[in-house]
């Protein structure tokens, strides 16, 4: 039974469930499929022979193999935001209501405007950006990028948030199997039986690899159920598992192996990244059957031989009707008995080697065939598919023949499936005799069997498959068992490992144009030689001057032959020329499956402070501040946020707040060296600082750099609280540690750090003492017993708690902190105390506001480039006492200094981020806004900025300029801080 | 990516890790601004083994030594810091 449209579906034969049609669309018209079907096998069997148009010349191009290695029928499926692009329809499961479009072609893939490049496709040779987009450089920006980028680009991007589910999955096992084919089944199945615990995963929807396109049979049952019942027998092992539709794509370091499931059965997940740390590799991987250059092989309608036998055995398809096969190994003869049994009628079989070359093997099958050695193809004709091939003898001594035909089976040999082990680095070498491509030598933990390691014919490959498990079971200290090996019926139209003949023919100009090497990319033979006189002989500079192998098929198609042609062209041996890198990923991987769930609210782990519940029952706007939620502004009902901003400034200006301390990085220095330790690593002095005091606290790089800031306090001789600012807590920690541990670990110091434990309010306002008071009844807050700077510990609520009287806000401030188990109940304390005076708390806006109208400096201002001189701080710089930093911190010069800003007309807000020009000499920078606010306090914007030192006021008015918000502010300079210059407030 | 074998908690992914470049003591602080530059900026770049520390900031949060093979990725050995090899 054949569904209606199916022009091409077998009556019967292939691994489709005919049972179970499936409508899908293509262009916009509904066609139909079996389950088992890919999409490139539901087209060709509904009759469509154009599914995509080429990338450079809008080429019409049908299907040419039958997996990753597709460079022409690439497609997008899906919609809006789940539309993904440039996928290869050789690789895309069907499956009911799956919507796919052709790509690069307008207004239909059968009609293309875009086909018109193709008339112009001499002068869109090698290079063709490169020469012809170099000047004037002034239309770069404008003209020529927008022209370029209309022009290039595979694919549109989808639109919007992917809304399918991807997730990774870390697994770790003795042996993983890439590749299902016989030897990695083979393989599979001894270490299946050994009890090993075991991962076998295939690229493919079903095991068997090769198999599934073979008429051979295994222990007399055809080879692809012996497949099948094996993979269901290992599968059935207690401790394997097999992964069907599942891609290795990347080799890493220290037997990493990255694999990609798509359409994992559980709902809902699209694709699965797996993280696989196997003891032991076995890459079964397989090969690649080569095209061949000729004059007009891209049509559709032209397929790799090993494909159309594919087709035939795997899906029920015809790939045509007349079929001729152009080869240049023995290999090619193989396909022979898969057309004959499809019914294809096979006009010819063209051999670019004389006779005497050709297998008597290979000879046997042909019968009634006309063979034709020693010839080549001279031109294809068809529009939308092939429909004639020009035939004549490669050394042009009789007039080439006209053959009439569909398709064309090719056959150029085989590339050994190697990229994985490349990825490991090494160099890449072909080796012609045995027709591979081979990367590094695989080493102890990966191995390689089957025909990607060149073993050919389908008995040697089994056998390989057993052994390779054997040393794997052997380096594990397993018994190796000694299997019964399965045993193959024939070995026609496997591999012979005989050397190729000749796969890129003596082109004239005019047929080099038409012959291409990459069809993807649209790079010709043409291209290859031009290059070559331009002087791109090397194959990596080749590459990238062509494009050729640069894909979506990364190569393994492409780049074969245009490495054949440099052979060809230069009288090189492939050995010599060399092979450009496999990278990693082997095949393309969508960002979905890299991402997993890290995206939205689980991009990153978030931190919540031990106030996170009362900052939430304030009715706090919480926003993340690096990992931390963290309090925005606590609007009250009705309130908009800058209202709200306003409101807290005030109320801390003029009564009291308070704030939530306990992201600062909180790190306890014990030990009779630890006044030696943070001298070493502050650059103020501290070894000084009297028990009960607190100081605030610079730590520069070791490059004279400031790293970061923060308070010390002397809490008793060998005890100190150290903070550290919030962005900064991990990385100072980490810095101190070092200097501990590695550096100076003859100091007595020890270092525990309390970030966590500790939870810390600040309490700031001209009543905060007040609030303290009622707070701490029991102690002691008059200015006398705690003054400016001073420290205490003291009880609270059965615990200790660390008064800190250290201003941020420029008010009269105090911080207090105590263990985090206590946190609720210093807020409650703090906020019930504090009603009377109407206390309120702030939030991070409120505070960064604060801080500007101060001039203290915080993270925007520590950004890894400034020196304590640039920033104000150059006399907190010990100079008697050597410190980390302080040897390169000395030389410096000073290049641009922290200065206060408002605008011009005291009313425009001045853009964060801003670039400071001055006069007419725009086109310089003079340097940048790095903080900016309205200020409540003031009635006016302020600024900080960073600006560079040889500014002179004759240099015209200063403007603060974004292009990006569109705003341009003219500012002067203010004096810092703006707001209670000497201090009197916060000592108060 | 690594497995780093810490010398405190045994065979960990790198994701574990932060790198700290290589292990060589710094100048003694009272050295020169030469002396510094030479330490910060005038660095090996060896094709082979290499001496460096690692801080294991998601286990024992100690800085170890690893000697790992720029090449091969190998690592031969880790230790702490105060260990000679």
């Amino acid at each position: 039974m054949t569904a209606a449209g199916h022009s091409r579906r077998l009556a019967k034969g292939g691994m489709i469930d005919r049972s179970r049609p499936l409508a899908f669309a293509f262009n916009g018209r509904t066609l139909s499929g079996y389950e088992g079907d890919t999409l490139a096998s539901a087209l060709m069997a509904n009759g469509v022979d154009v599914v995509a148009r080429s990338l450079k010349y809008h080429r019409p191009r049908g299907i040419m193999t039958d997996g990753p290695e597709e460079p022409n029928a690439v497609v997008t499926v899906g919609e809006g935001s789940s539309r993904t692009p440039n996928l290869k329809a050789t690789e895309v499961i069907l499956h009911d209501g799956l919507v796919t479009r052709s790509q690069n072609c307008w207004p239909s893939v059968n009609h293309d405007v875009g086909a018109v490049a193709g008339l112009a496709a001499p002068l869109l040779g090698a290079g063709f950006y490169y020469k012809t987009f170099m000047a004037p450089r002034g239309a770069w920006p404008g003209l020529y990028e927008r022209l370029i980028r209309r022009a290039a680009g595979l694919g549109r991007a989808p639109e919007g948030h992917d809304p399918d589910l991807y997730e990774h999955r870390h697994f770790h096992c003795d042996v993983l199997i890439v590749g299902a084919g016989p030897a990695g089944l083979a393989a599979a199945r001894v270490l299946a039986q050994a009890g090993l615990r075991l991962l076998l995963c295939d690229e493919r929807s079903r095991p068997g690899g090769s198999l599934t396109g073979t008429m051979q049979r295994i222990d007399g049952e055809p080879a692809s159920a012996w497949a099948r019942q094996t993979a269901a027998d290992i599968a059935a092992s207690p401790r394997a598992l097999v992964l069907l539709e599942t891609c290795a794509v990347w080799l890493g370091d220290h037997q990493l192996v990255a694999l990609v499931e798509r359409r994992p059965g559980e709902s809902g997940v699209a694709e699965r990244l797996w993280l696989v740390r196997p003891r032991h590799v076995v890459l079964a991987t397989g090969a690649i059957e080569r095209p061949l250059c000729f004059p007009g092989n891209d049509r559709p309608g032209i397929m790799l031989a090993s494909a159309t036998a594919a087709y035939i055995h795997r899906y029920g398809v015809a790939p045509g009707k007349r079929a001729v096969i152009h080869t240049n190994n023995d290999s090619g003869y193989g396909a022979l008995q898969h057309l004959r049994q499809a019914e294809i009628d096979v006009r010819a079989i063209i051999d670019t080697r004389p006779r005497e070359l050709i297998d008597e093997a290979a000879l046997r099958v042909v019968r009634d065939v006309d063979l034709l050695p020693g010839h080549r193809i001279v031109s294809t004709a068809g529009r939308h598919r092939l429909s004639r091939i020009r035939v004549g003898p490669a050394d042009g001594s009789r007039q080439a023949r006209v053959i009439d035909a569909d398709l064309l089976c090719v056959a150029g040999g085989w590339s050994p499936t190697r990229h994985l082990l490349g990825h490991r680095g090494g160099t890449v070498r072909r080796d012609e005799s045995k027709h591979a491509s081979s990367a590094a030598a695989p080493g102890d933990d990966v191995a390689i069997t089957g025909v990607a390691a060149w073993v050919t014919g389908l008995a040697a490959c089994l056998a390989d498959g057993a052994r390779v498990a054997g040393a794997v079971l052997k380096a594990l200290g397993r018994k190796v068992p000694a299997p019964r090996m399965p045993v193959p019926d024939d070995e026609t139209g496997t591999l012979s490992g005989e050397p190729n003949g000749p796969s890129c023919p003596t082109l004239d100009a005019r047929q080099q144009r038409k012959a291409f090497v990459d069809l993807q990319n649209d790079v010709t033979a043409h291209d290859v030689m031009r290059a070559l006189d331009e002087g791109y002989g090397a194959i990596e500079h080749l590459k990238r001057y062509t494009t050729s192998g640069m894909g979506t098929d990364q190569g393994k198609l492409g780049n074969v032959m245009a490495i054949d042609m440099v052979a060809e062209a230069t009288g090189m041996p492939v050995e010599k020329i060399g092979h450009t890198t496999f990278r990693p990923p082997y095949t393309p991987v969508t960002l979905g499956a890299l991402v997993g769930h890290a995206r939205g609210e689980r991009l990153f782990p978030t931190r919540e402070t031990p106030f996170h519940h009362r900052h939430l029952a304030r009715g706090a706007l919480m926003e993340l501040a690096g990992p931390w939620h963290y309090p925005k502004c606590y609007p009250r009902d009705g309130e908009s946020v800058d209202a709200a901003i306003e409101r807290e400034v005030r109320t801390v200006r003029s009564a009291v707040g308070f704030v939530d301390m306990s992201t600062l990085g909180k790190f306890e220095v014990v030990g009779p060296d630890s006044g030696i330790f943070l001298e070493r690593a502050y650059a103020n002095r501290l070894s000084t600082l009297a028990e009960g005091r607190c100081r605030y606290a610079l730590m520069l790089r070791e490059d004279g750099v400031v790293r970061d800031d923060g308070t010390v306090a002397r809490m008793a001789k060998d005890r100190w609280h150290v903070t550290a600012s919030t962005a900064h807590a991990d990385d100072v920690w980490r810095h101190l540690e070092r200097l501990r541990q590695v550096e100076w670990p003859e100091l007595d110091v020890l270092l525990v750090d309390v970030g966590e434990q500790r939870a810390g309010l600040a309490i700031a306002g001209p009543r905060a003492r007040d609030v303290l008071a009622a707070v701490l009844p029991d102690f002691d807050v008059s200015p006398e017993a705690l003054p400016f700077l001073g420290c205490r510990e003291i009880g609270f609520d059965g615990g200790r708690a660390r008064v800190f009287r250290i201003s941020y806000s420029g008010e009269l401030g105090f911080e207090v902190y105590v263990g985090a188990r206590h946190a609720d109940r210093l807020w409650d304390a703090v906020s019930e105390a504090g009603t009377p005076f109407g206390i309120a708390p702030y939030g991070v806006e409120a505070l960064d506001v604060m801080r500007i109208e101060k001039g203290h400096c915080a993270g925007s201002e520590f950004d890894g480039r400034t020196t304590a001189a640039e920033l104000g701080l150059g006399r907190m710089i010990k100079r008697d006492v050597p410190f980390l930093g302080h040897a390169l911190a000395c030389q410096h010069s000073i290049r641009q200094r922290l200065v206060g800003l408002v605008s011009a007309d005291r009313r425009t807000p001045i853009p964060r981020g801003a670039i400071l020009v001055a006069g007419m000499a725009r086109s310089r920078a003079l340097g940048h806004v790095t903080a900016a606010v309205v200020s409540p306090t003031l009635g006016h914007p302020i600024a900080l900025a960073m600006l560079q030192g040889s500014v002179s006021p004759g240099d015209g008015e200063l403007r603060a300029v974004s292009p990006v918000a569109g705003l341009d502010v003219a500012v002067e300079i203010g004096d810092l801080p703006f707001y209670d210059a000497d201090g009197a407030r916060m000592r108060a | 990516m690594l497995i780093i074998s810490c010398p405190w908690c045994g065979e960990r992914d790198e994701s574990e890790f932060s790198y700290g470049g290589p292990a060589r003591p710094l100048p003694p602080l009272d050295a020169d601004a030469a002396a510094w530059r030479r330490a910060l900026y005038t660095r090996d770049n060896p094709k082979g083994w290499h001496e460096e520390l690692w801080f294991h900031g998601f286990g024992c949060r100690q800085w170890i030594v690893v000697s790992r093979h720029t090449v091969s990725q190998e690592i031969a050995d880790s230790r702490p810091p105060e260990t000679p090899p």
